[in-house]
């Protein structure tokens, strides 16, 4: 059997698996509630898996250990910074999140604000950083489709990408959040366990010595000991805290992560849920040196560039080497495992991006300014959310195959820095400022969305020699990673928003969400009490 | 401006939707000694530790711009200062969540709960004197 034949049976046996799953959610998701937030009966640890399950991507699966295995130490820079992140996420956001919102966001943002101007800017970064994070992962699956399936062309990338786009709008539409949460638990359980024995199988070939590892690495990467060194990928200072900043400071802005908060009881069980997603993903990040060194040192420079120039394919070329090398039973098996655990990787993440979208345009934008929130048609809202998800996933489909030449990494960085400047300048001013105002919400989310990307875009990533525009030029912006100019620019303009104008309805309210984000006041309860007159019914007939 | 602020799906009382429950009577409790000790206690802890991760985070690429003869130091066998430092990131990452968690548990929790029962208690009062 041809590996081709492996990788197949193994990735149906996944997509046969998960579409169960999918269907007996579409069971279990009767209301609004269901949809969104998966009736907020997820447990803790399990939330804690799923975010893992979420934020593994294809960035960090094959991304990272592609850096490492091309640059060495500087690849491993991406691993510190998106664990460290997650400090963020627990210290500052997390739990006060979990009891001041409900489905999206923007719940937290439109708690003291205006409601149809803060929601429709949030709706909006939320889809647009969504799209950016969706179209790197689709154009992660369709190259990772075309190698192994051994295709030539643009026709058979294209097709690729199209396929995982489907499969995804299925799984969302059907399953909402139930069946995309219980996908992501699938997904990070087969990720760390394949991780786990590929990691273990490399160590055993060096006689479990890192010393080995690290010094066939470095001698087989040509570059010796600067192999083990920072410098080989990044030199400057600025960019390197630039970069570090898009990466410690996104993570908190990312609208996917954050709506996971809403899937738990209480803000003891998101707290707990974080506590185990850093457990999960750190251990994951740690073993990137494994994949990335491992890869390296058995694969080669030669052979990885020359299956993806970006080296996302060293992963799956190290669990060929590992299983016996090209053509071995042994390493068509493995490297059908591995690419397989890939794809569910990336089938998870882009779930989760979907839905997360289509949620908050459903319940943002439809709901709260389209309808102005009047008399909420629960079923209607769903029903939107369904349809949304549908036009997002062609919209991300079209664009990943204009984008199917771009470095994965290079794009979900990008979200990061996007995310970073657009939200979180606004999510903790909301929650820690009282004198914030719309205007300082709005034009804070804005300024940072628009900088970031315009920033990217008169970078030295799509302009100049190395960009794809305007090649005999200089770039207009320094810096591949914009973070440390357009956060601090997210959180200045958000700043100046809010001392140009005055909100004492803001100032009065704030006391009120200092007490329920603190004590979990009208969160924690209402979900035990029967359910009030205002909500429609909660279990319809049958 | 506040035209759009009082919508008919949110509370007549609160103008404000997020929950169901729209729980009132919370103006007061910004003035309990119990809020105001639970909101200097999550102010003191959480932004020190904030800094404290942010600045050592931070360290990692500073040096590695700045400093990368230092980190290309070799400290023990092929294990360079700077892998070592940034393995030294997780653990710190680890230990700032677990120290957190401790924090959280024994010292917001309680009185968390505390609060939130006497404010529920004070709102069915409320509620009963109003009807």
């Amino acid at each position: 059997m041809s590996h081709q034949t492996l990788s197949l049976t193994l990735f149906v046996l996944f997509v046969v698996l998960t579409l169960g799953i999918t269907i007996w959610a579409s069971r279990q998701t009767r209301t609004a509630v269901d949809f969104y937030s998966a009736g907020r009966r997820i447990k803790g640890w399990q939330n804690g898996v799923a975010i893992s399950g979420d934020y593994m991507s294809a960035a960090s699966f094959l991304g990272i250990a592609g850096l490492i295995s091309l640059f060495g130490y500087d690849g491993f820079l991406y691993s510190v910074g998106w664990l460290v992140a997650y400090l963020t996420v627990l210290l500052l956001v997390a739990e006060l999140l979990r009891n001041s919102g409900k489905y999206t966001m923007a719940d937290v943002l439109a708690y003291r604000m205006r409601q149809r101007p803060v929601r429709s800017a949030a709706a909006l970064s939320t889809v647009g950083v969504s799209i950016v994070y969706l179209i790197a992962q689709m154009v992660g699956a369709g190259a990772l489709v075309k190698l192994l399936l051994g295709l030539e062309g643009d026709a058979a990338a294209i097709l690729a990408i199209a396929g995982v786009g489907v499969l995804m709008i299925v799984y969302v539409t059907f399953g909402g959040m139930i069946g995309t949460t219980w996908v992501q638990i699938v997904k990070a359980v087969l990720l760390m366990a394949g991780t786990l024995l590929l990691s273990f199988l490399v160590l055993a070939k060096f006689g479990f010595s890192m010393n080995k590892m690290f010094s066939d690495a470095a001698t087989a990467s040509g570059k010796g000991d600067a192999f083990l060194a920072p410098g080989l990928r990044f030199t400057s200072t600025i960019e390197l805290v630039s970069l570090g900043l898009a990466l410690v400071l996104g993570t908190a802005g990312l609208p996917h992560i954050l709506i996971r908060f809403y899937t738990v009881p209480t803000a003891r069980a998101a707290r707990r849920s974080v506590i185990w997603a850093i457990g999960i993903i750190g251990s994951f990040y740690i073993l990137t040196t494994f994949l990335g060194f491992g890869a390296a040192a058995l694969v080669g420079h030669e052979a990885i560039t020359k299956a993806d120039k970006a080296g996302n394919m060293a992963g799956p070329l190290l669990a060929q080497s590992i299983g016996g090398g090209e053509g071995s039973f042994g390493g068509d098996l493995f490297l059908a495992f591995i690419a397989a655990v890939a794809f569910a990787t990336i089938l998870a993440v882009v779930a989760g991006l979907t839905i997360t979208a289509s949620s908050s345009f459903a319940h943002d934008f439809y709901a709260n300014v389209m309808r102005r929130g009047r008399e909420r048609d629960e079923q209607a809202e769903v029903r939107v959310a369904r349809i949304t998800a549908l036009v997002i996933g062609a919209i991300a489909i079209v664009l990943a195959s204009f984008a199917r030449t771009q470095n994965v990494a290079f794009l979900v960085g990008l979200a990061f820095a996007v995310a970073a400047s657009a939200n979180l300048p606004t999510i903790l001013f909301s929650l820690y400022w009282k004198r914030f105002t719309t205007s300082g919400a709005v034009t804070g989310i804005l300024v940072g969305l628009f900088g970031s990307l315009l920033l990217v875009v008169v970078g030295p990533n799509v302009m100049g020699p190395k960009g794809l525009i305007f090649k005999g030029s200089d770039p207009l912006f320094p810096l591949e990673n914009p973070g440390i100019v357009s956060i601090p620019l997210g959180f200045a303009a958000a700043w100046l928003g809010t001392m140009l104008s005055r909100e004492p309805a803001s100032e009065e309210m704030y006391e009120e969400l200092r007490v329920r984000s603190l004590t979990g006041l009208g969160a924690e309860e209402a979900e035990a009490a029967p359910a009030p007159a205002t909500a429609p019914a909660t279990r319809p007939s049958g | 401006m506040a035209n759009d602020r009082r919508e008919p799906s949110r509370s007549p009382t609160t103008g404000r939707m997020p929950f169901e429950e729209a729980v009132t009577a919370t103006e007061a409790v910004g003035k309990d000694p119990e809020m105001a000790e639970l909101e200097r206690r999550h102010q003191r802890f959480v932004w020190p530790m904030t800094i404290f991760f942010l600045v050592y985070y931070l360290s990692l690429p500073i040096l590695a711009g700045a400093a990368p003869d230092l980190m290309g130091t070799k400290v023990l066998g092929q294990f360079t200062f700077g892998y070592l430092f940034a393995l030294s990131q997780f653990l710190m990452a680890f230990v700032v969540a677990w120290v957190y968690a401790r924090w959280a548990t024994r010292r917001m929790d309680p009185l968390a709960t505390d609060l939130r029962k006497k404010l529920l208690s004070q709102q069915i009062k409320d509620k009963e004197v109003a009807e």
